[in-house]
C-alpha cells in the first residue's frame, strides 16, 4: 500500500468490529483496509455492488468512473442507481448512496468511463484496481495501465447466469490480453442480467479486493473461476501466460506481492 | 471414439445445447472435431467458433479435460476417447 497505516478510532472499530473477529484480519487488517484505495471501473451491477461491500469493509479511498444518467433499466440490478436519481448522473447516485453507507470513506468521482485517454492516471490513483466495465475497450484500456504499473487487477464479468472472476498479478499471471489476445467480435453491451447474478460476481470481486490488501487467503490468480448458476457448477479453471503477449510480455514478477 | 463438448454462455444458447457428444475417428485433433460438430449446426455457431480463414476465434477460451490449449494449437492437439472439450466464449458483463 501507498499510505501508511493508522490508528482506528472507537467509531471505525464499532464500526468494523465484527469483520476484525476474522483471526487474520484483526485491528492490523482493518488497518491494511483503511490504507488501502481501489479503482473501480463502471457502477452497473456488477462494479456498483463491488464498491458498496467495499465501502462497507472501510476501504480508505475509493476512485470511481462511470458515465451517463440513471435509466430505468439501470435500476434491476445497479443497487447503487436509485428511483429518485432517473435522469441524473449516475455517479452522483452512486457517491451519495455510499457516504449513506459509510462516510469514513474517501470518494473520488469521475463522470466519464475508463478509456485509454484517462486509465493510466486513475490507475495511478489507486493500490487495486477492479474491471467491471461492459464493453472490452474500456477492459483493455484498464488492463494495459494496471499491467504497466504493476497494480492487481480483479477482472469480473458476468452473462446470462455465468460470471467469470481471475486476479491479475502483473508479472505473474496471464493478463486481460493473454486471455483474449483479439478483442471478441462477437460481445455486445446489451447482456440478459439478473442483479442476483451480477451481485453474486460481485460480492466474490469484493472478497478478491480484502483478500489482496489484507494478505490473508489467496488470490484466484492464474485460474479463472466459472460460475453457471444454471446448474450451480463451480469450476476453477488454469490460464496461461502468452509469451508474445503484446502487454505483458515483458512484466517481470518483481514488484508485486 | 467419442468425446464430450461442453457450451458455456452465448455459445450454450447458440448451440441450443450446454452439452453434447461427437464420434470422431481415432487421433483426431481438436481443430478437426470442432469442424466435424459444426458441420451440422446452425451459421451463427460456426462463425462464433472459427475465423473467415477457418482457424478458432481467439477469444474463445479453450479446455480439454480442464487444460488451457491455445487456439492456435487446436490442428496440433490430439484427443483421446473420453476427453472433454470446455468452449467459453468472451463475456464482459458488468
Ligand atoms: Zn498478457
Amino acid at each position: 500500500m501507498t499510505k501508511s497505516l493508522s490508528d482506528l478510532s472507537d467509531a471505525e472499530r464499532a464500526r468494523y468490529e465484527w469483520q476484525m473477529w476474522t483471526p487474520d484480519v484483526g485491528e492490523l487488517g482493518q488497518q491494511k483496509l483503511k490504507a488501502a484505495s481501489v479503482l473501480v471501473s463502471r457502477l452497473g451491477g456488477v462494479g456498483g455492488t463491488v464498491a458498496y461491500y467495499l465501502a462497507a469493509a472501510g476501504i480508505g479511498k475509493l476512485v470511481l468512473a462511470h458515465a451517463g444518467n440513471v435509466k430505468p433499466s439501470d435500476l434491476n440490478r445497479q443497487l447503487l442507481m436509485t428511483t429518485d436519481w432517473l435522469g441524473k448522473p449516475r455517479i452522483e447516485s452512486a457517491e451519495r448512496r455510499l457516504q449513506q453507507l459509510n462516510p469514513n470513506v474517501e470518494i473520488h468521482t469521475t463522470g466519464e468511463n475508463l478509456s485509454e485517454g484517462n486509465a493510466a492516471a486513475l490507475v495511478g490513483e489507486v493500490d487495486v484496481v477492479v474491471d467491471a466495465a461492459p464493453l472490452f475497450d474500456e477492459r483493455f484500456a484498464m488492463n494495459r495501465a494496471a499491467v504497466g504499473q504493476e497494480k492487481p487487477l480483479v477482472e469480473c464479468a458476468m452473462y446470462d447466469l455465468d460470471a467469470q472472476l481471475t486476479t491479475i498479478i502483473p508479472g505473474q499471471t496471464p493478463c486481460l490480453s493473454c486471455i483474449y489476445p483479439d478483442d471478441p467480435p462477437t460481445w455486445k453491451r446489451e447482456f440478459p442480467v439478473f442483479g442476483a447474478v451480477s451481485g453474486m460476481v460481485a460480492a466474490m470481486a469484493a472478497v478478491e479486493v480484502i483478500k489482496l490488501i489484507t494478505g490473508i487467503g489467496e488470490p484466484i490468480a492464474g485460474k479463472m473461476l466459472w460460475v453457471n448458476l444454471r446448474t450451480m457448477d463451480f469450476r476453477k479453471l488454469p490460464i496461461a501466460r502468452r509469451s508474445d503477449c503484446p502487454i505483458c510480455a515483458g512484466v517481470n514478477d518483481s514488484a508485486c506481492r | 471414439m467419442k468425446v464430450a463438448i461442453q457450451f458455456e454462455a452465448q455459445l450454450r444458447q447458440v448451440a441450443g445445447t450446454g452439452n453434447a457428444e461427437i464420434d470422431l475417428p481415432e487421433s483426431s485433433n481438436l481443430l478437426a472435431a470442432l469442424e466435424q460438430f459444426t458441420s451440422s449446426a446452425s451459421n451463427e455457431l460456426r462463425d462464433r467458433l472459427f475465423t473467415q480463414e477457418g482457424t478458432l476465434q481467439a477469444s474463445v477460451i479453450v479446455f480439454v479435460n480442464d487444460q488451457p490449449v491455445p487456439s492456435q494449437s487446436a490442428n496440433v492437439h490430439v484427443l483421446n476417447a473420453g476427453d472433454m472439450i470446455l468452449l467459453l466464449p468472451p463475456i464482459s458483463g458488468g
